[in-house]
């Protein structure tokens, strides 16, 4: 219906999120397994233990294999002078378009696992809410951040 | 500018802040001595709240006496803080709206309360009370905020504002203040409050035994009288909604001065709201279906500051309930930006199965369970189904979308159906979305985001291509148009 010209965000994202899946799979596995020991503690039937094990398994491999790929193939972002044009989502598609006159602030975001590889995010803030293009490179996102509060600036000048 | 000499609050303030300051201590301190009193009372039980009442009352004096406020023709500056000295000075021109209110301790003192709300800023500290001043000094007020805002708009035309009285544009006869207590859905709200106060005594009601007893007479033949129970519950409730609301809505009176649209209500806590007519964002019509049955329905406007009225942020009640014909007039007299009388688009056919199919994914298993469990009169349970399909339907119908080269408009819901205006360059974003199954059937899901934060109209599974449309109607060459 809308095709999207955009650019798709940086292939190394996979990496990132399956990383970060990986992660939370580690954290919640603690957890489950807590759970689960506790459990067989109190002599739960065993079927319990077996499908709260498979829970676990369902959402570490959505989460580290399933997810990340599609996530990013989905990813696409276009900046023009007059407006934001962003479309992302697995499950359901989503496009959002941000008109660069309502952009408060810009911000660079880069945690520990997209330095390790050359990424950052950037965030755009409006007075309704803050929207996020992850894991784009380094260069590519300090660029855009500069260009949007440029922009935001002109379309603001024009609009009042 | 000759700045005016700073000037405490009226001590009334003391009082009134007291009284908030107690109410919120009351309940744990009771907890507190309750828990120490448990092995026999002794006169240390009560050092710990003797303790906070003093250090309260102290601190209440000292804050009075270390706040101080003034203004002149530009600027609001207010100093505070008993340990942490702060000093704001807030623009006048910045100042989104201005809300009076006269509570039971101002009122004793003939004083007023004023609540100042600036732009929502990350800082949080987007609003200034002024407790207790007196009313001359919050018309004055009122009235260099509205010059400021003049000045800033139009430089060329520094006339000073006359003091003519502004035409009422809308009030509620005391019949429309009762049908309007009466029709709210207030009753909900009080049943969740009452929840929240029970749950502060958990300490004291002996719930196990009741749970128990009432388990008893659940499986003898008692059940008949626990439904009657609830349902009493229900209705003092339902009686405390309407108290409250006629409380809240008498003596409603909005009138439109030059660039200000003010709403006076209210009957023990009189309270005037003014919102300026460029920091509206978007204009809201509430049908709930009793008040739509009867030809009525309500007007709110969404507004860039924070909870003025007291309801949900964001959002000021103009009118509580208005048959649906006055609408138009009104809110053109008040918003003449906005038009109301726009032809609606439907939804395609092909949206329609899927509307009526939408509350049988989550009530079909549960209403098969309790049918089940409860046989055989559980049975009747079954009902439900089809009446859910038919709810779906009226869902359908009354979801639609407009738009015009200025303004969107999307309304949706059955029970409460809720049509959102909004004027594109209020729009913070707009929002198509899609799932694999609404592609199959090339339908797609909108939303448009206004100003205050979280504020959004949606309407589910329009056709992909009117989605589309709303989506370029945002993008490019917004200025050509507009």
């Amino acid at each position: 219906m809308l095709p999207h010209r955009g650019k798709p965000i940086s292939s190394k994202a996979v990496t990132v999120w399956r990383l970060t899946g990986a992660l939370v799979a580690l954290a919640s596995g603690v957890a489950i397994g807590g759970i689960i020991w506790l459990l067989s503690q109190f002599h739960a039937p065993p079927w319990l233990l077996i499908v709260l094990a498979g829970v676990w398994m369902v959402q570490a491999i959505v989460w580290v294999v399933w997810l990340p790929p599609l996530r990013q193939r989905r990813w696409r972002y276009d900046i023009r002078e007059e407006e934001i044009d962003i479309q992302r989502g697995v499950w359901s598609t989503r496009r959002t378009l941000i008109p660069m006159a309502r952009v408060q602030y810009v911000d660079v975001r880069q945690g520990p696992l997209l330095k390790r590889y050359g990424l950052a995010s950037i965030a755009v803030f409006t007075a309704a809410a803050a929207h996020e293009i992850p894991a784009l490179p380094m260069e590519e996102a300090e660029r855009l951040c500069r260009l949007i509060a440029e922009w935001a600036k002109v379309a603001d000048d024009n609009d009042a | 500018m000759t700045r005016k000499a700073r000037r405490r609050l009226h001590p009334i303030a003391i009082m009134a802040g007291l009284g908030k300051e107690l109410k919120n201590m009351v309940v744990p301190l009771l907890v507190i001595m309750a828990a120490g009193s448990r092995h026999g009372f002794s006169w240390t039980d009560i050092l710990v709240p003797l303790a906070a009442l003093i250090y309260t009352l102290v601190m209440g004096v000292l804050s009075w006496l270390r706040f101080t406020y003034e203004w002149d023709d530009t600027c609001l500056v207010v100093e505070e803080g008993v340990f942490v000295r702060k000093k704001r000075s807030i623009p006048l021109e910045r100042i989104h709206g201005i809300s009076v209110t006269e509570g039971i301790w101002q009122r004793m003192a003939g004083v007023v309360q004023v609540h100042i709300e600036t732009a929502g800023d990350a800082l949080g500290e987007a609003e200034v009370t002024l407790r207790a001043i007196s009313r001359e000094e919050a018309r004055r007020l009122q009235r260099c905020v509205e010059q400021a805002k003049h000045k800033a708009e139009n430089a060329s035309h520094p006339e000073p504002l006359a003091n003519r009285p502004h035409p009422i544009l809308f009030t509620l006869s005391m019949k429309e203040v009762w049908v309007a207590s009466l029709t709210s859905g207030g009753a909900l709200g009080v049943v969740a409050a009452l929840c929240a106060f029970l749950s502060q005594f958990s300490d004291f009601i002996p719930y196990e035994a009741l749970v128990r007893d009432i388990q008893s007479t659940w499986n003898g033949h008692g059940r008949w009288y626990i439904a009657l129970l609830i349902l009493s519950i229900l209705l003092a409730a339902y009686g405390v909604a309407i108290v409250q609301n006629m409380i809240r809505y008498a003596s409603f009176v909005v009138r439109k001065q030059e660039d200000t649209i003010v709403i006076a209500r209210g009957w023990l806590e009189r309270k005037a709201v003014s919102v300026p007519v460029d920091r509206v964002q978007g204009v809201v019509i509430h049908e709930n279906w009793l008040r739509r049955f009867f030809g009525y329905a309500s007007v709110s406007i969404i507004h860039a500051g924070g909870a003025l009225d007291g309801g949900p942020s964001g959002e000021v009640v103009l009118c509580p309930l208005v048959k649906k014909h006055r609408i138009v007039p009104i809110v053109q007299a008040c918003l003449p930006e906005y038009r109301l009388d726009v032809p609606f688009c439907p939804l395609p056919q092909r949206a329609k199965s899927r509307y009526m199919l939408r509350p049988l994914y989550w009530l079909t298993i549960p209403v098969g369970v309790a049918a089940y469990m409860e046989r055989p009169w559980g049975a009747g349970l079954l009902f439900v189904l089809p009446l859910a399909l038919w709810i779906g339907a009226r869902r359908y119908q009354a979801a639609g979308w407009a738009l015009s080269s200025r303004q969107l408009t999307l309304r949706s819901g059955w029970f409460r159906q809720t049509t959102t205006y909004m004027l594109k360059h209020r729009l913070q974003a707009v929002e198509v979305a899609a799932t694999w199954w609404q592609q199959r059937k090339r339908l797609a899901t909108i939303s448009a985001a206004v100003m205050p934060l979280g504020t959004r109209a949606r309407v589910v599974d329009m056709d992909e291509e009117d989605a589309a449309s709303i989506y370029r109607w945002l993008q490019g060459k917004r200025r050509n148009q507009a």
